[in-house]
């Protein structure tokens, strides 16, 4: 679906289900994104098939994160719905070895662009655990805004958010 | 929304938060399940409980009593934050302990729960010491299955695989 200076953002097949349950299979890499209430094979099953509807539903979804280097997957990123909100909040995970390397940020921005200027997004949030200091780094590097705290995918959140608006004023400024 | 015979279930919501907070601030009801809550922690409590029916079709319920009216307690679904699991949680107001409620509505949410997301068991959890939700287990045809960590405190476990639960309820209509 896109493609960035080290990524390809590719749509996520059925097939692809057993990577994705081993690149959320280790602790440390769950530990913002709920845990095993969430992360368990039967629950990523019905997840993959949400990112799946979604494509088809919305012209986007969360996609498989590959490596260009390698052709592996790494990870996931994408544009999706928030819960039963109607806001689109941008999301991304990586395996622990692609750590530190500025990949979420990559992706973010990418998927900034996208929603904004193919999409037609007037909005994006994206949310994450108060304790995941890396997540909240790269929305406000990307031009997020705090907006408040609320419980999201059974935890609490930092809630952040960028409208069209803001985000192309910060391009043209550049 | 569910329904029993003498029981509502619904989504708990922000007017549950007073009925909630009678309960969690209450040490006779909290001996067993943790300390008690102010009203802060018990409204995070509930937006917390509510924040997966979208994404994964778990949370908790109000029983409501349908001739009376009256909020006697909460049940409902979680993923057991160290195993995925899916368990099934209650607790009742101390005016209406003793009267079966807790086994209602648990039954209620172990039918709605092998329909709707096909697990291979359900689970419960309790501290040892707390008689009357082991009880409620044993009443549901669950079995006691080990003693280990759960939420970082050393709780009992029992189950119920999706067999022994069709054969329970074969015998119930029978």
């Amino acid at each position: 679906m896109l493609e960035t200076e080290r990524l390809l953002l590719r749509k996520f097949t059925p097939e692809d289900l057993d990577k994705l349950i081993e690149t959320r299979s280790d602790d440390e890499v769950i530990k913002y994104l709920g845990g095993r209430t969430l992360q368990n094979p039967e629950a990523i099953e019905k997840r993959l098939q949400f990112y799946m509807d979604c494509y088809a539903k919305f012209g986007f979804g969360m996609c498989a994160m590959i490596w260009k280097k390698t052709g592996e997957m790494i990870g996931w990123s994408g544009l999706q719905p928030l819960d039963d909100t109607s806001e689109i909040e941008v999301g991304y995970g990586m395996i622990k070895e692609f750590w530190g390397k500025t990949i979420g940020y990559e992706c973010a921005m990418a998927w900034l662009n996208f929603g904004f200027k193919t999409a037609g997004l007037e909005r994006i949030v994206a949310v994450a655990s108060p304790e995941n200091t890396g997540s909240w780094r790269i929305m406000e590097k990307c031009g997020m805004r705090y907006e408040k705290t609320e419980m999201h995918y059974g935890m609490e959140c930092v809630f952040y958010a960028v409208s069209k608006d803001e985000f192309t004023a910060k391009e043209i400024g550049k | 929304m569910l329904e029993t015979d003498r029981l509502i279930l619904r989504p708990l919501d922000e007017k549950d938060i007073d009925a909630i907070f009678a309960m969690r601030s209450d040490p006779e009801v909290m001996r067993f399940i943790r300390e008690p809550q102010n009203r802060d922690e018990s409204a995070n409590w509930v937006g917390l409980v509510s924040s997966l029916w979208a994404t994964e079709q778990i949370g908790f319920c109000a029983m409501v009593e349908k001739s009376l009216g009256k909020f006697v307690g909460w049940c409902g679904l979680w993923r057991l934050k160290e195993t995925g699991e899916i368990e099934v949680g209650y607790a009742v107001a101390k005016e209406f302990w003793g009267k079966g409620y807790a086994t209602e509505a648990a039954l209620k949410f172990l039918e709605y729960a092998f329909e709707k997301l096909e697990p291979e068991k359900i689970v419960a959890v309790a501290r040892p010491k707390n008689a009357a939700s082991r009880r409620v287990m044993e009443k549901l045809g669950m079995d006691f299955v080990k003693t280990d960590t759960f939420y970082d405190q050393s709780l009992v476990q029992y189950a119920i695989t999706k067999e022994n639960y069709a054969r329970n309820r074969k015998a119930f209509t029978a």
